[in-house]
């Protein structure tokens, strides 16, 4: 089960209300390389994963998304926070506004919802690894793509956070794939799936 | 930064700390240097987390209540700027 830690995982304060911001950061909740798709991918994945040690690592990734998706959504919170009318007509946040008005709605930066197609979790060891550290990396590039848009250091600091976490988090499923790797031998290596394939 | 602020930046500091050791462990259960460093990160955090909970509320529901009320609800929330 879960609790919950009445805290962020890094601080957020921003001063300035920005829709066009906010309007950009959201695709980080619910685009396709979002940190809600990241939390829903890790903790479903671990179900069919043979291995404890790589068990570990999806539940605490899993988890450890799950503060990320509240980082991004206090971000686009406080971004949206005392915004006027006139900043939400003239930056481009009225699509939004009109049926989110200021709250959270887990959608990528074009609008689309948040979608399960997003991710993948196919039961096989090699496929859903792989699929992690792709994961992984396409976060981090979009974390890199915003910060070459941004230029408020109160919303680049908790950003340059999260995107630290997903070199780390790469780093990690790269060791677990090594630790599945040394469990398959080299016949079996790519035609055979230790989650449903009995040896 | 007011003193709540930073103590709670302390909190958040060696929250984070065991989090990010934690994940390494996961991939190296045996490595006895990240296991002392796991264990020194844990008593201070456990001890900051004591000092914050007794001076400005709850950081987890077990530690829900405070002078004589369910301050888990009542308190701030992390999302809002602190004032």
């Amino acid at each position: 089960m879960f609790s919950y830690q009445k805290h962020l995982q890094y601080p957020v304060k921003i001063a300035n209300p920005s829709p066009a911001l906010a309007k950009i950061i959201i695709t980080q909740l619910g685009g396709p390389h979002g940190e809600k798709g990241a939390a829903s991918r890790y903790l479903s994945q671990r179900f069919s994963m043979p291995y404890n040690e790589v068990k570990a690592i999806l539940t605490d990734i899993g988890t450890e998304e799950l503060g990320h998706e509240e980082m991004i959504s206090t971000i686009v919170h406080q971004l949206t926070k005392n915004m006027s009318i006139d900043q939400i007509k003239n930056e481009g946040f009225d699509t939004y506004f009109v049926d989110h008005t200021a709250g959270i709605y887990p959608q990528a930066a074009s609008g689309m919802p948040f979608s399960a197609d997003t991710f993948a979790s196919t039961g096989d060891v090699l496929a859903d690894l792989h699929e992690d550290l792709a994961a992984e990396q396409k976060a981090r590039l979009s974390y890199d793509n915003l910060l070459r848009l941004i230029d408020d250091n109160d919303v680049r600091d908790p950003i340059k956070f999260l995107r630290e976490r997903e070199i780390v988090h790469y780093q990690r499923f790269g060791e677990a794939m090594r630790k599945v790797q040394e469990k398959l031998d080299s016949k079996n290596f790519y035609a055979f799936n230790p989650a449903f394939d009995k040896k | 930064m007011n003193e709540k602020e930073k103590m709670l930046k302390q909190v958040q500091m060696y929250c984070f700390a065991l989090v990010d050791a934690s994940l390494f462990l996961d991939t190296h259960p045996t490595d006895k240097e990240a296991l002392k460093y796991y264990e020194r990160i844990k008593e201070m955090s456990d001890k900051i987390q004591d000092e914050y909970q007794k001076k400005y509320g709850s950081l987890n529901i077990k530690n829900g209540e405070k002078d004589g009320k369910w301050e888990w609800a009542t308190s701030a929330f992390p999302w809002e700027v602190q004032k």
